[in-house]
C-alpha cells in the first residue's frame, strides 16, 4: 500500500502527534479537568439536588474531627502496614523457595496456584471467603472446632474482623509479591554468589549481603505499590463485610463511596478524595526518601 | 560425602515441596469450594459438617442463576466491554508508546512527563468528579461510561514505550522508504516484532476490565446494563442471599479468566512482573 | 496476511463498540407512559395486575419495574441527580425519604395541589402523610397502617402449658422459661442487625428522635427494652441470635425451632409466603408492656408512599394512578387479600372484607386486631435523617448489646455521641 500525501502533511512529523493525541484528548477531558474540577467541589457543600454553596475549607475542617474518616484512616492505615509487614517476608520466602533448585520441576505449577487470587475480581474473592469465614458454618470455624477451639467471630466480631482482612490480603497478594520477588532474585548474577561461596561465606552472610541489597530496587517497589494499593481496597471488603462491624472495616475508599454516592454529599467526598491523595503522595514521598537513605548508607 | 549430601537434599526436596504443596492446597480450596458448592442445594452449603464435595449434582442452583437474574445479559456486557477495553488499549497504547519511543516532535518531553505525572495520582480523586460528568453528559449508566475515561491508561504507554525503545531504527527507516505511511509502519513492520509487547499489555488490560468494580458501580445503574461484578455483588444483601445462586455465578464469572490464564501462563506472569521490573 | 486478519478483527470489534456505544437503549413512545419502580415483589404483582383497568381506561402504558431494596433507592437517587433515568412514580420506603431531603429540592412532586384537590386530606391519618413531608410539602402517601404484633404458634405453647395472650414482659419471660424446661427449645429470638424490633417495642418513649428532631433514643423505655433484649439471651436463656438471614430464618420457623416473632402487620404477608406450610398454627396478640405500665401495646414499623418523580413526563396522570391504586376500594380489598396490608384510606375502614377471618391465623380477623392496635401506635417523631441514624444505631449500640459484646449503658452512651458527631455535618 503506498499512498503519496500531500507534501506539507509530511507524515513524519505530523505522525507522532496524531498518535499521542487519542490519550491526550482523554487525558485533558477525564482527567486533567475532574482533577481541578475536584478540587472545587472539595470546598463545596454539594449536597443533595440544587446549587452548590462555597464553603471553603470547611469540609477539610469536617474531616479531621470526623470519626469515621478518622476510623477509616487508621483501619486502611493499619491494612496498608500490616500488609507490608506480613506479605513481604512470606513474598520473599516464597520466592526464595521457588527459585531454589529443590522446587525446580514443581514451580511452574506453584507460580499458578499462588498467582490465582490476583486474576480473580475482587467481589467473587469477597463472596468466597464471605462463605469460608461464616461463623456457624463456615470451612474456617469448622477446622476451629475440629481440633477443639471455640469458632471465631472471623467477621463477625470488629476485634477480629480487621485481622480477618489481613489474613485475606495475604492469600490474596502474596503471591504475586513472590513473583516480583523471584524475577528480582532471578537476575542476581550468579557469579556474585560464587565468588562469595570461595569467599567463604554462609548461606545467611550470602542473603543479608547480597541477595537483600541486589533486591533492593524490587523490594522498594514491592513495598510502595503494596502501600498505595492498600489505600485503594474496596471491592473485597465491600462485599465481605460493608465496612462493618461497626467500621471496623471501613476503609477510605468505601468511605469516600458511601459519602458521595449514597449520601450525595459530593463535595464532602471530593475532599475525602483529595486527602486520600495528599496521604498517598505523602507516604511514597517518605518511602522513597526511607529507602534512598538506606541505600546511601550501604 | 556425596551420598549424605544427596540424601540431605532429597530430605530437604521432600519437605521444601510438601510444605509447598500443602499451601497451594490452601490457596486453591477456596475455588474448590465454591464451584462444588455451586452443585448443593442450599441448606447442603450450609451445614455441619461440612462436605466439600457436594453429594449430587444439583443444577438447581444454575437455572435459578439464569432466570430469575439476568445473568446472561451481564455476562454478554462484560466479555463485550472486556474484548473493547483490551483492543482499544492494545491499539492506542501502543501507537503512543511507540511514538514516545521512536519519533522526536516538539513538546515530547512534556508531554511524557504529563504521562508520567498521571500516573501518580490515584483515582479515588477523579470518581466524584468523573461522576458529575457522567451525568451531565448524559452517559450515565450506559458502556461509554465505563470505557470512555479510563480506555488510555499511562501506565501501559510507559510500558510499550520501554519496549518499543529496542526497535531498531533501521527497519523504520527501510519501511519509509518503500513509501509505507507511518501508520502502515507501525501495524506492518513494529506490531509483528512486538508481539509480546502486545500481549503483555493486552493480558493487563484484559485482567482489569474483567476484575473490575469500583467504577462500573459508580456508573451502571440499572440491572439489564451491570458487568458481572456489579450484579454478583447486587445478589448479595443484607436480606435474602440465595448462595447457592451467588456462588454459581462467582464460578461462572472466574472460569474464563482462569482458562485465559492457563493458556497464557507464561504471557501473564512475564506480564505481571515486566511491570515491576520496568518500573523498579 | 496475518496483518490483515489483524485489522480485519480490529475492524469488527470497533464495529461491535459502536453498535455497543449506542446500546443505552431509550424507547420511543407514542403512548403516555408510566413507568413505576417498587422494591417489593408482592406489591408488583398487585400493581401489575390492577393496571390492566387502568391501561384500559386511559390508554396509557404501564410499566412496573421491581429493583431490589438498597439498589432501587441508589439508583433513583443518582438519575434524580442526573436528570435523567428515574421512573414518574416510586415506592419510597419510609426511612429512605431522608435522603432526599438533604439537598435544595427534593426531587418529587409536591402532592399539595392534587390533595387539596380530591380533599383527601380529610381521609387519611396523619401517619400517612407525616414520614413523607418536608418542609411543608406533602411527597408521598403512606399506604398501610401497619402496627406491630407479637406472633406466637399457639400449637407449641399450648403443648407447653403456656397461657395466651401474654400480657406482660415478665410474663413472657416466665412462660419463655417455662417454654425451654418442657421443650428445650428456645422461645424466641434476637437479632443483632435489624433495629426495627427495638424501635417498635420502645416507640412509646420516642423512638430514635425527639420533638425537636434530636438524635434521642436513650431514653428510658429504649434502655430497658434493650436490656430486656440483651436479658432474653444472656440472662433468662430464653432467646437467641437470630439466623442471619431471611431463608435460614424462614428455615428455621419451619422446623419449629422458635415459638413465638415480632413483628408488623406487613410480616403477615411473609409467613404466608415463606412458611405456607405452618397455616393455622399462628396466631397474633398484642405486644405485651411492663408490669408498670411502660410500654405499648402496639408499635409500628415500615412503610411505603407512591412518589412522584420531578422527571415524570405527565405528573397528573401519574397522580391519577396513585389515586386508582391507594384510593380505590376494590384494589385495596385485592390488596389486603394478598399480603394483608391494611389501608390508611378512612373510608375503607368500613368495608367487611378487611374483617374476614384467616385461616392461616387459625381463624383470627387480621383486620380487627389490625384496626384495633391502630390506635395504640403511639405518636412517634419523624425526621429526615432516618437513613443515617437507623443503621448507626443497629450497628453501634443494638449489634454489641445483642452479641454480648458491650452493657447497654455503655452502648448507648457511646452510640448518642457518635451519632451527634455524625449529623453534624448535614
Amino acid at each position: 500500500m503506498t499512498t503519496r500525501l500531500p507534501g506539507w502533511l509530511n507524515q513524519k512529523n505530523s505522525a507522532p502527534y496524531l498518535f499521542v493525541a487519542p490519550f491526550f484528548i482523554l487525558f485533558l477531558s477525564f482527567w486533567v479537568y475532574p482533577v481541578f474540577y475536584s478540587l472545587y467541589l472539595s470546598i463545596q457543600r454539594a449536597t443533595g439536588l440544587g446549587p452548590m454553596q462555597f464553603v471553603g475549607l470547611d469540609n477539610y475542617v469536617r474531616l479531621i474531627g470526623d470519626p469515621r474518616f478518622l476510623k477509616s484512616l487508621a483501619n486502611t492505615s493499619v491494612f496498608a502496614f500490616g500488609s507490608v509487614l506480613l506479605q513481604v517476608p512470606i513474598g520473599l520466602a516464597l520466592a526464595l523457595a521457588f527459585n531454589s533448585t529443590l522446587t525446580h520441576r514443581l514451580r511452574g505449577f506453584y507460580r499458578v496456584a499462588y498467582f490465582l487470587p490476583i486474576i480473580t475480581p475482587g467481589v467473587v474473592v469477597g463472596i468466597m471467603f464471605s462463605v469460608i469465614y461464616e461463623f456457624d458454618y463456615g470451612l474456617l470455624n469448622q477446622l476451629v472446632r475440629s481440633v477443639g477451639l471455640d469458632p471465631i467471630p472471623w467477621i463477625r466480631s470488629p476485634d477480629y474482623a480487621m485481622g480477618s482482612i489481613l489474613l485475606l490480603g495475604i492469600w490474596i497478594w502474596t503471591g504475586l509479591k513472590a513473583l516480583y520477588l523471584l524475577a528480582g532474585l532471578q537476575s542476581i548474577p550468579k557469579d556474585y554468589y560464587e565468588s562469595a561461596v570461595i569467599d567463604g561465606a554462609s548461606p545467611s552472610q550470602q542473603f543479608l549481603r547480597i541477595t537483600l541489597p541486589q533486591l533492593r530496587p524490587i523490594l522498594m517497589f514491592v513495598i510502595i505499590q503494596t502501600v498505595i494499593g492498600s489505600y485503594a481496597l474496596f471491592d473485597q471488603v465491600w462485599v465481605l463485610t460493608e465496612g462493618g462491624p461497626r467500621d471496623a472495616t471501613l476503609t477510605m475508599t468505601m468511605y469516600l463511596y458511601e459519602v458521595g454516592f449514597q449520601q450525595f454529599r459530593l463535595g464532602y467526598s471530593a475532599a475525602i478524595g483529595y486527602s486520600i491523595v495528599f496521604i498517598v503522595l505523602g507516604l511514597t514521598l517518605v518511602l522513597l526518601t526511607a529507602f534512598k537513605g538506606l541505600k546511601d548508607q550501604a | 560425602m556425596r551420598n549424605r549430601t544427596n540424601r540431605a537434599e532429597l530430605v530437604a526436596r521432600v519437605a521444601l515441596n510438601s510444605l509447598l504443596l500443602l499451601l497451594v492446597v490452601v490457596w486453591v480450596i477456596p475455588y474448590i469450594f465454591t464451584l462444588a458448592s455451586s452443585f448443593k442445594p442450599q441448606s447442603e452449603i450450609f451445614r455441619l459438617p461440612i462436605r466439600l464435595l457436594p453429594e449430587s449434582t444439583f443444577t438447581g442452583n444454575y437455572e435459578f442463576l439464569v432466570t430469575q437474574y439476568p445473568y446472561l445479559r451481564w455476562y454478554m456486557n462484560t466479555i463485550l466491554i472486556t474484548a473493547i477495553q483490551t483492543t482499544v488499549s492494545m491499539f492506542f497504547c501502543g501507537i503512543a508508546g511507540y511514538a514516545f519511543a521512536k519519533y522526536e516532535f516538539r513538546f515530547k518531553k512534556t508531554l511524557f512527563m504529563l504521562v508520567l505525572i498521571s500516573l501518580m495520582l490515584p483515582i479515588q480523586v477523579l470518581i466524584t468528579p468523573l461522576f458529575i460528568q457522567m451525568a451531565r453528559l448524559q452517559w450515565l449508566d450506559t458502556y461509554r461510561a465505563v470505557l470512555i475515561p479510563f480506555a488510555v491508561q499511562p501506565f501501559f504507554i510507559f510500558l510499550m514505550r520501554q519496549y518499543m525503545l529496542s526497535v531498531p531504527d533501521d527497519l523504520l527507516h527501510s519501511g519509509r522508504i518503500d513509501g509505507c505511511t507511518e501508520l502502515g509502519i507501525f501495524v506492518r513492520i513494529v506490531a509483528p516484532i512486538q508481539r509480546s509487547a502486545f500481549a503483555i499489555v493486552g493480558i493487563l488490560s484484559f485482567v482489569g476490565a474483567w476484575t473490575s468494580f469500583l467504577w462500573p458501580v459508580i456508573v451502571l445503574r440499572s440491572r439489564d446494563m451491570y458487568v458481572l461484578n456489579v450484579g454478583i455483588a447486587t445478589m448479595v444483601g443484607p436480606y435474602n442471599v440465595p448462595y447457592g445462586a451467588v456462588l454459581a455465578a462467582s464460578s461462572l464469572a472466574t472460569i474464563p479468566i482462569i482458562v485465559f490464564f492457563l493458556l497464557m501462563q507464561r504471557n501473564f506472569i512475564d506480564g505481571m512482573t515486566a511491570g515491576a521490573l520496568k518500573s523498579a | 496476511m496475518r496483518r490483515n486478519r489483524v485489522i480485519v478483527l480490529a475492524a469488527f470489534l470497533t464495529g461491535i463498540a459502536l453498535a455497543g456505544l449506542h446500546a443505552s437503549g431509550e424507547a420511543e413512545a407514542s403512548l403516555p407512559e408510566i413507568e413505576f419502580w417498587t422494591y417489593a415483589d408482592n406489591r408488583a404483582q398487585w400493581l401489575e395486575d390492577i393496571s390492566v383497568a387502568f391501561e384500559e381506561e386511559t390508554g396509557a402504558d404501564v410499566t412496573i419495574s421491581v429493583l431490589p431494596f438498597a439498589q432501587m433507592h441508589d439508583q433513583l437517587q443518582s438519575a434524580l441527580f442526573a436528570g435523567t433515568g428515574a421512573p414518574d412514580i416510586v415506592d419510597v420506603n419510609i426511612y429512605q425519604f431522608g435522603r432526599f431531603t438533604t439537598g435544595e429540592r427534593t426531587g418529587f412532586v409536591a402532592l399539595n395541589d392534587y390533595l387539596t384537590a380530591s380533599t383527601v386530606s380529610d381521609l387519611y391519618t396523619s401517619a400517612a402523610l407525616a414520614p413523607w413531608t418536608w418542609e411543608g410539602e406533602y411527597y408521598g402517601l403512606g399506604n398501610e397502617l401497619n402496627p406491630t404484633f407479637m406472633y406466637y404458634r399457639w400449637d407449641l405453647l399450648e403443648e407447653a402449658g403456656i397461657e395466651t395472650p401474654i400480657e406482660t414482659w415478665e410474663g413472657f419471660i416466665e412462660a419463655g422459661q417455662q417454654y425451654v424446661e418442657r421443650t428445650g427449645k428456645l422461645f424466641t429470638w434476637v437479632e443483632p442487625n435489624a433495629w426495627q424490633p427495638w424501635f417498635f417495642l420502645s416507640m412509646d418513649g420516642g423512638g430514635f428522635f425527639d420533638e425537636s428532631g434530636e438524635v434521642a433514643f436513650d431514653h428510658e423505655l429504649g434502655r430497658r427494652v434493650l436490656q430486656m433484649m440483651h436479658d432474653w439471651i444472656y440472662v433468662h436463656e430464653i432467646a437467641g441470635i437470630a439466623p442471619l438471614d431471611p431463608p435460614a430464618q424462614y428455615g428455621a420457623l419451619g422446623a419449629g425451632d422458635y415459638a413465638v416473632t415480632f413483628g408488623a402487620s406487613w410480616y403477615q404477608g411473609f409467613l404466608k409466603d415463606n412458611v405456607s406450610e405452618l397455616s393455622g398454627k399462628w396466631m397474633m396478640q398484642h405486644q405485651p408492656v411492663f408490669e408498670d405500665g411502660m410500654g405499648s401495646e402496639a408499635g409500628a414499623v415500615g412503610g411505603t408512599a407512591m412518589l412522584i418523580t420531578e422527571q415524570a413526563a405527565d405528573p397528573d396522570l401519574a397522580w391519577r394512578f396513585i389515586s386508582y391504586a391507594n384510593l380505590d376500594t376494590d384494589n385495596l380489598a385485592e390488596a389486603f387479600r394478598r399480603f394483608n396490608l391494611f389501608p390508611t384510606y378512612r373510608p375503607m375502614w368500613d368495608d367487611p372484607v378487611l374483617y374476614q377471618p384467616d385461616a392461616y391465623f387459625n381463624g383470627q380477623k387480621p383486620g380487627e386486631w389490625i384496626s384495633e392496635a391502630g390506635s395504640a401506635i403511639p405518636a412517634y417523631n419523624p425526621s429526615p435523617y432516618w437513613f443515617p441514624i437507623a443503621p448507626h444505631f443497629a450497628n453501634n449500640v443494638l449489634n454489641p448489646v445483642v452479641l454480648g459484646d458491650m452493657d447497654v449503658e455503655q452502648a448507648m452512651r457511646e452510640g448518642m455521641e457518635s451519632a451527634r458527631a455524625l449529623l453534624e455535618d448535614y
